[in-house]
Order: structure tokens, then C-alpha cells, then sequence
């Protein structure tokens, strides 16, 4: 028999004792696991609802309506301030305008009057350094079918439309139209998911100011910020920087007091989960310690026929192990099946008084279930939470035994 | 050949201190059947516990075939505990929770030998004691007294060693099963050139010995008639 089946078979030795152990060191491995599951469920949801509400600052004019004639304007000197915070990775800008209907007669096979309906209508404009970012024509997806996109920080009389419009104004890459006077060369047909896009004409922003004459106007602009954790820096310093002239908004505030409650839960979480993993890892040495010295004489034994400390410490920790193995065993079986409850309970989504951790009504959809955790161990859980359990027994075991295993084997074997 | 030379062993210290073995000095050749005799509290234990490296003398020196062995490190007293020495305790101190073969594989474990070999050595011993079949199979719990001594002496024969101490070996058994375990151990001494070192109060034991050494107060004298 070597040292390690001697371990494992001494762990049952006694069935009484085996199952208490068992049991104590289920109950706090049971509720550590359950408060691992926890903690990580609300992070992961707090992740995935901070991940949905995207990292952008809008920036429009203060009092400045989407789609008004509004003359108020920001100005690209202002805005250059903004793009050159440290947590500002990018800077978009934009300025609508709309294109009137030249030359309605006469159209040669590739130049013509350019209208939504090919009727020759007003057609809406807008100028920005990000060609492909969909929000400017109010769209969520822009992607371009044919051509190259525009460069948006030159001042070329370049466009993109859409292949919608290039159909009915019959347009292709290459083609041009006349607006505000010059002749515009189509770069780029792209296809967007809403027909407010589709029926926009997407130019360099240097381009639109010069030919609206609103040179180093910018209607609106949309900052990103290096990490959504910067989010709310960010939004605080562009408003500090722009000061009461710009209306500076993100998701980040009302997502901070809609996740507040979940904080609160993931807080309460963590501290229970080191309380638990401390109590788990005291009962775990003191259990250990008193089995040690209970088989003090034993030791003494062993050391009297030549065992040496290190295999009685492996011997020990071989037992220990084994009941950890046990202990752990029921703790994340009876974690698994109370953790859905407990998180629950927890958010208060189970309804009732107490219920809630009651968290606050909230427009943003991105917010609306917020209380729905669902609360799964994954695989990664249940290894971390066998790991911890392990880890103690080892460093309890080790260390009781250790201690023990120095004695010298007259005294142990003194000892009743 | 063992030898002590002004052994002594005190517990505690200042007022308060005690001396359970006091200058001791003797030499053991091998092969010798040797019993030290002394009242209850007259240092035999400790004097036994000493020679076999179960703790260290306060002062004076203990060689084994040369070496000292209160010098030896952890490690080396170890080993030196696993192959030269066996003992043999009053109260048997098997482990409970092994069976007899398997505390008799024990000392053979420790020094790294293979489990086959463990296995078979370990019968072979608890034949040769007379303790056979089922009862090899046993724990302790479900052994006699004199069962369970004679696992303790197989034991202590498990690796060969040079010397076997033997504590009261038959402290705890009726006189018939006493006189079976010290005819064992007497015919080891002889037939296999291993010193037995008996320590017990019992006169008519020490008289079967080759010499008696006599422990009064920690002092040992040496007995005129040997057994």
C-alpha cells in the first residue's frame, strides 16, 4: 500500500467522521460556490448591459433639434479639442444639408438631376469624416456594394449614394451630378437598413461646409471612448470642455442608477463569497488540525519505523484531499441547485416585499430586464470552486501536519 | 556494536528539571540478548528511546557501528531508524487501521522496496511468529495481545536490522504467551547475529538474557550473573 492509497483509505476510516466532514465542508463550499455563481451572473450582467449601451458621447449644440433648421452650430475648432482628450479614440462629425434639383432638363445617360424618387425632389446630404458610420444618415447598418469610400477628412466633390438612388437616378460608380453648382463624381453605392439612409447623400465634411457656406460648422458629433469604464469620464469631459454652448449625452448615467442595485447585489456577493471561502478554509485547518492531532501517536509510530515528515505530510494531505474531494463534491452539487434561488432572491426577483433590491423602471430597452439574472455555474466555476477547495485542504492539511510531523517520534509516541 | 558513552536525558528545566537518564556509558556487541531491568520510572524507556534515535540525549554520545547517531540529521535518522533498527513497544503501537500484513510492510515501504516483495516478506515474518492465515488479513482491533506482539516483532524484523529494542514486550501478555515471545526473540539474537536489547522490570525475563544491565534512578549498573 503506498502513501497515498493510505491517505485515501484513511479518509474512511471512520464513516461517522467521514460524513461530518463531509457535510461541514459541503455546507461552506455550498455556499461559497453559490456566491461565486452569483457574483459572476450580476458581473456578467452588468457587462453585457454596459457592453449594449456602445461607448459614444453624443455632442449636438445646445438646444440643437435632429433635422431642424437650427443655426446653432458647434465648430471644428472646438470639436478638435474633443477629439484629442487622452480617452477620446475617435471623433465623428457630421453636417446635414440637402441638395436642390439642377439642371431638370436634359439629362445626359450619366449625369443628372439627382432626386430620392428620381423626380427630382430635395434631396438630403451629409457631410462627415466617417463615410461609413451609419448613424449619420440615421441607419444602423451602411455597407458598401460598389466603388471606394469617400475620404472624409479631404474637400473633394466626391459622394456616395445609395443603391436605391443610384437605380432610379440611373447612377453608377463613376457617374456625376450636378448640386450647389459643381459636378459631383459617385464613389461609392452603399445599401443601408432604413429608407431615410438610403435616400441620403453622404459627402466629405469639408465639402458640405464649403458648399452650404457653413465653413467650420459641425451639427453634430459622436465621441468614443477608449473603454465604456471611461464612458462617464469621457461624457464629463467633453461637457467641462464644451461648456453650457453643447448638449453632451450618453446611456452612462441612467445605466449607472438603473445598475446601482446590481452593484449593491454583486458587492453583497463578493464579501459573502470571501466570508464563505475563510470559513471554508478555517473549518477546512481546524478539521484537519484535530485529525493531525488526534493521530499524533500515529505519527509518532510512523516516524518511529522509519517514515519520514514528508511522506507523513503527504499522507495527510492525501486524506485531506480525499475529504475535500468529498466535501466539495456535495457543497457544489447543492450550490449548483440553490444557486439559481439564492440569485434570485438576491435581486429580488422573486417577488414580495423585499423584493428589490427593487430596481428602478427605465426607458432604455438595453435596460429593461435587468432584474432577469440568470444565475449557471459553468464549467470554469465549478474548476475554480474545486480548485479553492483543494488548494485549502492542501495548505491546511500541509501545514497541520507539518507542524506534528516535527516532533520527534518519543514525544508523539508519549502522547495518548 | 552499540556504545554509549555518558548518555544523559533531562526533561525540563532549571528547579523544575529531571533526569530520567543520568551518565549512562555500556557497550553491546552484535548478536547479544541484553536486558536492562529497573523499577517503573527508573529511565528504561527513555534509555531505549535514546539508543534507537526516538529522541535526542541532553548530552553524551550514541555510535552505531562507528557513527555517532545523536549527530545524524533528520533525514539520516531516519533512515537510520528504518534499516538498523526495530522495535518493539509494550503496547505494540501498530497502526489500527492497517491490517497485520500491512503494518509488517510498512518499515519495508519506507527504505523503498517493491510491493510484491513487501507482500511476500511480510507473510513469511508473520509465519515464522506463528501468526497465520486469516488472521494476517486482520486489523489489529481484531487481534489478541499476544497476536498483536508478535505483528510488532515481525515488524520490527521486516528490513534486517542490526538491533531490536524491545520495550516490556510482554508487559501486557499472560506468562505463556511472554515466554513465546521471548524465546522469538532470544533465537533471533543467536540465529541471526541481531543484538536484542529488552528493557523490563521483570527479573525472571531479564535472567533468560545473555547479560542484564540494572537502571536505578538513571544510573545503570551492570549485573554480575548473566542468564
Amino acid at each position: 500500500m503506498s502513501v497515498i492509497s493510505r491517505g485515501v483509505r484513511n479518509a474512511f476510516r471512520n464513516a461517522t467522521r467521514t460524513a461530518a466532514i463531509a457535510v461541514i465542508l459541503g455546507l461552506s463550499v455550498g455556499l461559497s460556490f453559490v456566491m461565486l455563481i452569483a457574483h459572476e451572473s450580476v458581473q456578467s450582467k452588468i457587462d453585457a448591459t454596459l457592453a449594449s449601451i456602445g461607448d459614444t458621447v453624443e455632442v449636438v449644440p445646445a438646444g440643437y433639434a435632429l433635422g431642424s433648421d437650427g443655426e446653432k452650430y458647434l465648430t471644428t475648432v472646438e470639436l478638435s479639442r474633443v477629439a484629442h482628450l487622452p480617452d477620446v479614440v475617435n471623433l465623428d462629425e457630421a453636417l446635414p444639408g440637402s441638395l436642390r434639383p439642377e439642371n431638370t432638363s436634359n439629362q445626359p445617360a450619366d449625369t443628372g438631376v439627382l432626386s430620392p424618387g428620381g423626380t427630382g425632389e430635395p434631396v438630403g446630404t451629409v457631410g462627415t469624416n466617417e463615410p461609413t458610420d451609419p448613424a449619420n444618415i440615421g441607419a444602423s447598418t451602411l455597407t458598401v456594394v460598389a466603388g471606394h469610400v469617400i475620404d472624409g477628412t479631404g474637400n473633394s466633390d466626391d459622394a456616395m449614394i445609395s443603391t436605391t438612388m443610384a437605380e432610379r437616378n440611373h447612377l453608377k460608380v463613376g457617374s456625376t451630378f450636378s448640386a450647389y453648382g459643381v459636378a459631383f463624381t459617385v464613389k461609392a453605392i452603399f445599401e443601408s437598413d432604413t429608407d431615410s439612409g438610403n435616400d441620403t447623400v453622404i459627402v466629405p465634411l469639408s465639402t458640405e461646409q464649403r458648399l452650404t457656406h457653413n465653413d467650420q460648422d459641425v451639427a453634430s458629433a459622436v465621441a468614443t471612448a477608449d473603454s465604456l469604464r471611461d464612458l462617464s469620464a469621457v461624457t464629463g469631459e467633453i461637457a467641462a470642455d464644451l461648456g453650457p454652448g453643447a448638449d453632451v449625452t450618453s446611456d452612462i448615467a441612467q445605466t449607472n442608477q438603473a445598475l446601482a442595485p446590481l452593484d449593491s447585489v454583486e458587492s453583497l456577493s463578493l464579501y459573502s463569497l470571501l466570508g464563505a471561502t475563510g470559513a471554508a478554509a478555517t473549518i477546512s485547518f481546524l478539521v484537519m488540525l484535530m485529525i493531525v492531532r488526534e493521530r499524533r501517536r500515529e505519527v509518532g509510530i510512523l516516524k518511529a519505523i522509519g517514515g519520514s515528515s514528508g511522506r507523513i505530510v503527504c499522507q495527510f494531505i492525501t486524506e485531506a484531499l480525499t475529504l475535500s474531494v468529498l466535501g466539495g463534491a456535495v457543497g457544489l452539487l447543492a450550490g449548483a441547485l440553490a444557486a439559481g434561488s439564492i440569485t434570485s432572491r438576491l435581486l429580488g426577483n422573486g417577488g414580495g416585499p423585499s423584493s428589490a433590491a427593487s430596481l428602478p423602471a427605465v426607458q432604455n430597452p438595453a435596460l429593461a430586464h435587468l432584474s432577469q439574472v440568470q444565475a449557471t455555474a459553468s464549467v470554469l466555476d465549478i474548476l475554480v470552486g474545486l480548485g479553492g477547495v483543494l488548494l485549502i485542504a492542501a495548505f491546511g492539511s500541509g501545514a497541520a501536519s507539518y507542524l506534528i510531523s516535527r516532533i520527534q517520534p518519543a514525544e508523539a509516541l508519549r502522547s495518548e | 556494536m552499540l556504545e554509549a558513552r555518558k548518555v544523559t536525558k533531562s526533561f525540563g528545566s532549571g528547579a523544575s528539571a529531571v533526569t530520567a537518564v543520568n551518565g549512562v556509558t555500556m557497550s553491546i556487541p552484535d548478536g547479544e540478548f541484553i536486558a536492562i531491568v529497573g523499577r517503573s520510572g527508573s529511565g528504561k524507556s527513555t534509555l531505549m528511546s535514546l539508543l534507537g534515535g526516538l529522541e535526542q540525549p541532553t548530552s553524551g554520545s550514541i555510535e552505531v557501528n562507528g557513527e555517532d547517531i545523536t549527530r545524524l540529521s533528520n533525514n539520516k535518522l531516519n533512515d537510520y531508524r528504518a534499516r538498523e533498527v526495530g522495535f518493539v513497544f509494550q503496547s505494540y503501537n501498530l497502526v489500527p487501521n492497517l491490517t497485520a500484513t500491512e503494518n509488517v510492510m510498512l518499515p519495508m515501504e519506507f527504505i523503498g522496496r517493491g510491493r510484491r516483495e513487501r507482500m511476500l516478506r511480510a507473510r513469511e515474518l508473520l509465519d515464522q511468529v506463528e501468526l497465520t492465515g486469516s488472521k494476517q488479513s486482520r486489523k489489529p482491533g481484531k487481534l489478541s495481545g499476544g497476536e498483536q506482539q508478535r505483528v510488532a516483532i515481525a515488524r520490527a524484523l521486516a528490513n534486517r536490522p542490526k538491533l531490536i529494542l524491545a520495550d516490556e514486550p510482554a508487559g501486557n501478555l499472560d506468562s505463556q504467551t511472554a515466554d513465546t515471545i521471548l524465546e522469538l526473540l532470544g533465537a533471533l539474537a543467536h540465529s541471526q547475529a541481531t543484538t536484542v536489547l529488552v528493557v523490563t522490570h521483570d527479573e525472571a525475563m531479564a535472567k533468560r538474557s545473555d547479560r542484564t544491565f540494572r537502571l536505578t534512578d538513571g544510573r545503570l549498573g551492570e549485573d554480575d550473573a548473566a542468564g
